[in-house]
C-alpha cells in the first residue's frame, strides 16, 4: 500500500469536517474521491499531502508517518495538483514550472543543470515547450493546469494527488487529463489520486472509488459496487440512472430528478467540495 | 521575460553602482570635476593623511559617507520592499505602506526618549519594527490567503498607530534636545551621515542581503501563495518567520540612517522585476543594486536643486513613488486583481 | 444634482471661508474695545510675559505656559502649552478656562482652540519677527491701561537699537550662521533672531531665502563659510559643532567663534523688547568682539 490513512478525523474550529474516514491507495492504482459538494474532500485531500493536521488518525506513505516526515521530504514523494494555482506574480511558464524542483533542491543551493533538465524533461511531457517563455497570467485554463501537472512532476513524486483538475476544462482537455492520470499511475510504483465531480469520467478511469457524504466515507470499492442507484439518491439526493456505455464498457449515471422522499439533508459544511 | 543570470546582474549592478556614487562626489554646491574625485580619493582607500584642498574636505569628508549611506540605506530598502512583497505576496507592500518603517521609527524614537545608545534603540527598532509587521500578518490573513485590499488596509492603520505612539512619546519628553533629535530622526534624509554608524550599517546590511539571498528560492516560492508554498515542500513558517526577520532588521538599519524614506521599497522592485525577471536570485541583488542608485540619485537632488537649500528626502521619494502607485493600483483594478 | 455642482461649493467654501476670516463676535479684545483693564491674564507666549513684566504689569498675569522662565513668574499656575517641535500642539484649554481669566495672550495657531468662547483674547503672530514687538507692546499698554509706561518702555528700546546701530555703523557685515535647534535649520528673513543679527552688523547666509525656517545643506553652509556660528540654547554643542564632517573648514570653526545662547539668556528667542538687550550683550559682542563695550548708561 502506498498511501495509507488510518481513521482521519478533522475539525475546522468546532465544525467537524472529517469523521473516521479511511483511504488506501495502492501502488499503480488510480483512486477516484467522489461525493457531493461539502462532502469533505478537498480536505481530506490536504490532509493526505499533510497540510492539515487531523485531530485524530494518521496517514502512512509505505511506512512512515507523514508527520514525521519534513515538508520537502513529503513534497519528493508526493505532488499535488490543486484546484487554484494562479501566482500573484506574472512569472513564465518556466520559472512556475521550476519551482516545483524546491523539494529536490539542496537547502542553500540554486538551481542547476539537472534542474533545467528536469524542468525541460516536465514540459516537454505536458506539451508545453513553446510555452516557456509565456507569461502563466496569458495562459487559457487547460493551458494553465497542463502547467500545474507540469510542476508537480518536477518534483518527481512517487503519488499525485489531482483536485477537481477537470473544472472549467473542454472536452479534449478533460480527456487528456484523466489520460494522464493514469498513465502516470501504471509507470511502476507510482499511483494517482482524484478528486472528481464527473461521475462518468470517475468511472472510466479510476480502479477505486471512496465515497463520501457529509465527513465520512460511505463506500469503497470498483466505481460499479460504488456509484449504484440506491447510493446516489442516498447520497446525492438524486434519482438517477446508472447504465453501462456502449462505447467504453464503463457505468456512466443519467440524473433524472431531486429525490422527493429526500433523507439526503445535508447540513452545511464551510468546506464546499 | 527572461530570467537574467545573478553574476551579470552582480557586475552590472556593482558598474552602475561605481558609477552612480562617483557621480554623485562631483556634484553638489561645489562642483567637483572628476579628475579632482579620482585624485584625492587614493587617499581614504589608503589611508593616507588628506591633503586640506576644499575638494578633499567635499569629497571625503562629506559626500563620501553621505554617498555611501545613502547607497545602503537604498539597498536595504529595495531588499526590504522585494522581501515583503514576496511575504505578503503583495505588489503595492513597502516598508512604509505596510507601517513597518514607522513602527521601525517608534522604536528609535522611544529609544531616545528613553536615553538609550545608538545600538541599544536600533534594536529597540527592530523588535517595534518586527512587531508592526506581525500585526499586519496576522490580520490580514485569512484561510483563503492575504488579500491586497487587507494588507494594504491593515498596513496603512498600522502605520498611523505608530506614528500616533510616536506623536505620545514626543508629547510626554520635554527636554527640547530629545524632541528636536526626535524631529531629525522622523523627516528622514541624509544630511549628516558620519562614518561610525555606517561601521555598523554597511555590514549588517550586506549579511542581510546575504541570507536573503540565500533564501532566494524560499522567496520564490512565498510568492505563490502558502498553500502553494506548502505543498511544493517549503516549511512556510520557518521560511516566512525568517524573511519577515531580514526585512525588518533591513527597514531598521535603513530608518536608523536616513528616517522614513517612504516608496523606495515600493518602486525599486517592480522596476527590478522588469529588468531581471521574478526570480529573487536575480532580483534580490538587482533590488539591492537598484535602490542604492536610486537614493543616491535622488539624495544628489536633494543637495542641489534648490541651493543652498537641502530637500527633505522622503519629500522627493513621494514625489516619485506616489505616482508610480497610482498607476500601480489602477492597472490592478483594470485586471480585476481582487484576490 | 444641485449640491454637487462646483457653482455650490465655490460659494459654500467662499461663504465658509468670509465667515472664518471674520473678527470673532464674541472677542472684545479683537475689535480693541476692551472696557475695564484686564486683571485676571493668562499669558501664553513668553514675549508677552516678558512685555507684561516690562510694562509693570505682571500682577494681572495668573497663569503662564509651563515652560515659561520669565523671571517672577515662578509662582503662578503652570499650564501645558507644547507648541514645540512636533506633531503635539496641545494646550490644555479647560485647565485655561477653569481660571476663569478675563484676557488671554496666545499665538495666532491657538485660533481654533481658544476663538469663540466669550473670553477676551489678544493673538500674537506666530511668525513674531521685530516688526511684531512694538504693536504688541502698544496693544498691551491700551488694554492694560499703561500707555505712557509702554512708550517709555518702547523709546528705550529704540534707543538701544539706535545706540547698536551707531556702534556697528562702520564696521564690514559679517557672515553669521544661526542654527535653530536642528542641524542646517536656520532663521528666515523676518524671523526675530534674522533681525537681531542684522541689528547687530551680521548677515545670515541663508541670504533672502523666502522660506522662514530654510534648511540649508551642510556643504552649503561650508560652502559659504560663516565667520560667526550662533547656536540655540538646544542645538548640539559647539564641541560637537565643530566635529561634524567638512566643518572643521569653516572660518568660525577655525577661530573658536562658535556660540551657543544658554538656556539662561535666552533673551533672543521671543518677541519682546528684552530681545534687544540679547542683541546687545550677546549678538554684538559675538560678531564684533573687537567692539568697545558700550558706554555706560544712566
Amino acid at each position: 500500500m502506498m498511501l495509507s490513512a488510518s481513521q482521519i478525523s478533522f475539525d475546522y474550529g468546532r465544525v467537524p469536517v472529517l469523521a473516521d474516514v479511511s483511504l488506501d491507495i495502492a501502488e499503480g492504482a488510480v483512486c477516484g474521491l467522489v461525493g457531493p459538494n461539502g462532502a469533505g474532500k478537498s480536505t481530506l485531500l490536504r490532509c493526505l499531502y499533510g497540510a492539515l493536521r487531523p485531530r485524530k488518525g494518521v496517514v502512512m506513505f509505505e511506512d512512515r508517518d507523514i508527520a514525521a516526515l519534513s515538508r520537502k521530504e513529503i513534497a519528493r514523494r508526493i505532488g499535488v495538483v490543486p484546484q487554484h494555482g494562479h501566482p500573484y506574480f506574472a512569472v513564465s511558464v518556466g520559472h512556475f514550472v521550476g519551482m516545483g524542483r524546491f523539494a529536490r533542491e539542496p537547502l542553500l543551493g540554486g538551481f542547476s543543470k539537472l534542474d533545467q533538465e528536469s524542468v525541460r524533461r516536465c514540459l516537454a511531457e505536458m506539451d508545453l515547450d513553446h510555452l516557456e517563455q509565456r507569461s502563466v497570467a496569458e495562459l487559457s485554463g487547460g493551458e494553465f493546469r497542463r502547467v500545474l501537472i507540469a510542476q508537480a512532476l518536477a518534483q518527481e513524486p512517487r503519488l499525485l494527488l489531482f483536485d477537481e483538475p477537470i473544472q472549467q476544462l473542454d472536452l479534449l482537455h478533460q480527456l487528456e487529463v484523466m489520460e494522464f492520470a493514469r498513465s502516470f499511475a501504471r509507470r511502476g510504483g507510482t499511483a494517482t489520486l482524484v478528486v472528481l465531480h464527473d461521475l462518468g469520467l470517475a468511472a472510466r478511469y479510476c480502479d477505486s472509488l471512496t465515497l463520501m457524504h457529509q465527513g465520512r466515507v460511505v463506500m469503497t470499492g470498483p466505481p460499479e459496487q460504488v456509484l449504484t442507484e440506491e447510493t446516489i439518491r442516498s447520497t446525492w439526493g438524486v434519482r438517477a440512472v446508472v447504465e453501462r456505455n456502449r462505447a467504453t464498457g464503463t457505468i456512466q449515471v443519467t440524473p433524472l430528478a431531486p429525490a422527493r422522499d429526500s433523507a439526503h439533508g445535508s447540513q452545511p459544511n464551510p468546506e464546499h467540495t | 521575460m527572461r530570467a537574467r543570470n545573478p553574476v551579470n546582474v552582480a557586475i552590472l549592478g556593482l558598474v552602475a553602482a561605481i558609477a552612480a556614487i562617483a557621480l554623485s562626489l562631483c556634484i553638489g554646491v561645489i562642483h567637483v570635476p572628476i579628475g579632482e574625485v579620482a585624485r584625492v580619493l587614493p587617499d581614504f582607500v589608503m589611508g593616507r593623511d588628506r591633503e586640506t584642498s576644499m575638494a578633499s574636505t567635499l569629497v571625503l569628508e562629506m559626500r563620501l559617507p553621505r554617498a555611501v549611506g545613502a547607497f545602503f540605506v537604498g539597498a536595504a530598502l529595495g531588499s526590504a520592499g522585494a522581501m515583503l512583497q514576496a511575504l505578503l505576496r503583495d505588489p503595492l507592500a513597502s516598508p512604509t505602506l505596510i507601517g513597518t518603517a514607522q513602527a521601525s521609527a517608534f522604536g528609535r524614537v522611544l529609544g531616545v526618549f528613553l536615553g538609550m545608545s545608538y545600538v541599544g534603540s536600533l534594536l529597540l527598532s527592530f523588535l517595534t519594527a518586527v512587531a508592526g509587521t506581525l500585526i499586519v500578518l496576522v490580520i490580514a490573513r485569512s484561510r483563503r490567503g492575504m488579500p491586497s485590499q487587507a494588507v494594504l488596509l491593515t498596513g496603512v492603520n498600522v502605520g498611523m498607530l505608530f506614528a500616533a505612539l510616536i506623536g505620545l512619546v514626543q508629547y510626554m519628553s520635554t527636554d527640547e534636545g530629545q524632541l528636536s533629535r526626535m524631529v531629525l530622526l522622523l523627516l528622514g534624509g541624509l544630511w549628516q551621515v558620519t562614518w561610525p554608524p555606517l561601521a555598523l550599517i554597511v555590514p549588517a546590511t550586506l549579511v542581510c542581503i546575504g541570507a536573503g539571498l540565500l533564501l532566494s528560492r524560499h522567496l520564490d516560492l512565498l510568492s505563490l501563495g502558502e498553500d502553494s508554498a506548502l505543498r511544493l515542500g517549503m516549511n512556510t513558517r520557518s521560511s516566512g518567520t525568517a524573511v519577515l526577520l531580514l526585512s525588518c532588521l533591513l527597514t531598521s538599519l535603513a530608518v536608523s540612517i536616513a528616517g522614513i524614506v517612504a516608496f523606495v521599497g515600493l518602486v525599486v522592485p517592480h522596476a527590478a522585476r522588469r529588468l531581471v525577471g521574478p526570480a529573487h536570485r536575480a532580483l534580490l541583488p538587482a533590488c539591492a543594486f537598484l535602490g542604492g542608485i536610486l537614493v543616491v540619485a535622488v539624495d544628489c537632488v536633494a543637495r542641489t536643486a534648490l541651493p543652498p537649500n537641502e530637500l527633505p528626502l522622503g519629500v522627493l521619494t513621494s514625489l516619485v513613488g506616489v505616482p508610480f502607485f497610482l498607476v500601480v493600483m489602477h492597472s490592478m483594478v483594470r485586471e480585476g486583481a481582487t484576490r | 444634482m444641485p449640491f454637487a455642482s462646483p457653482l455650490f461649493f465655490a460659494l459654500l467654501s467662499a461663504a465658509i471661508l468670509a465667515f472664518g476670516c471674520s473678527p470673532d463676535p464674541t472677542n472684545p479684545a479683537a475689535n480693541g474695545s476692551l472696557g475695564k483693564p484686564p486683571m485676571r491674564i493668562v499669558a501664553l507666549t513668553v514675549g508677552s510675559v516678558d512685555s507684561l513684566a516690562l510694562l509693570g504689569q505682571l500682577e494681572r498675569v495668573i497663569a503662564v505656559e509651563e515652560d515659561c522662565f520669565v523671571p517672577g513668574t515662578e509662582h503662578l499656575v503652570k499650564i501645558r502649552n507644547d507648541d514645540h517641535s512636533g506633531p503635539s500642539k496641545a494646550l490644555n484649554v479647560e485647565a485655561v478656562l477653569a481660571l476663569h481669566p478675563d484676557l488671554i495672550i496666545a499665538k495666532e495657531d491657538l485660533k481654533p482652540a481658544l476663538e469663540n468662547r466669550g473670553i477676551a483674547v489678544l493673538w500674537v503672530s506666530s511668525s513674531g519677527g521685530l516688526d511684531t514687538v512694538i504693536p504688541l507692546v502698544e496693544q498691551l499698554g491700551r488694554s492694560l491701561g499703561a500707555v505712557d509706561r509702554a512708550r517709555m518702555v518702547l523709546d528705550s528700546m529704540r534707543e538701544k537699537m539706535a545706540s547698536i546701530e551707531r556702534r556697528v555703523a562702520g564696521l564690514p557685515r559679517v557672515r553669521v550662521y544661526y542654527e535653530a535647534g536642528k542641524p542646517g535649520r536656520t532663521a528666515g528673513r523676518g524671523t526675530l533672531v534674522d533681525d537681531m543679527i542684522r541689528l547687530a552688523g551680521g548677515d545670515s547666509i541663508a541670504g533672502d531665502s523666502p522660506l522662514a525656517n530654510p534648511l540649508l545643506s551642510s556643504e552649503a553652509i561650508v560652502a559659504l563659510d560663516p565667520e560667526v556660528i550662533v547656536l540655540s540654547p538646544w542645538s548640539d554643542s559647539p564641541e560637537e559643532v565643530a566635529l561634524r564632517p567638512g566643518w572643521s573648514r569653516i572660518s568660525a570653526v577655525i577661530h573658536g567663534r562658535v556660540h551657543r545662547i544658554s538656556e539662561e539668556n535666552r533673551k533672543l528667542q521671543y518677541p519682546s523688547p528684552s530681545c534687544v538687550d540679547g542683541c546687545e550683550s550677546m549678538l554684538v559682542p559675538w560678531i564684533h568682539p573687537s567692539l568697545a563695550p558700550p558706554a555706560e548708561r544712566k
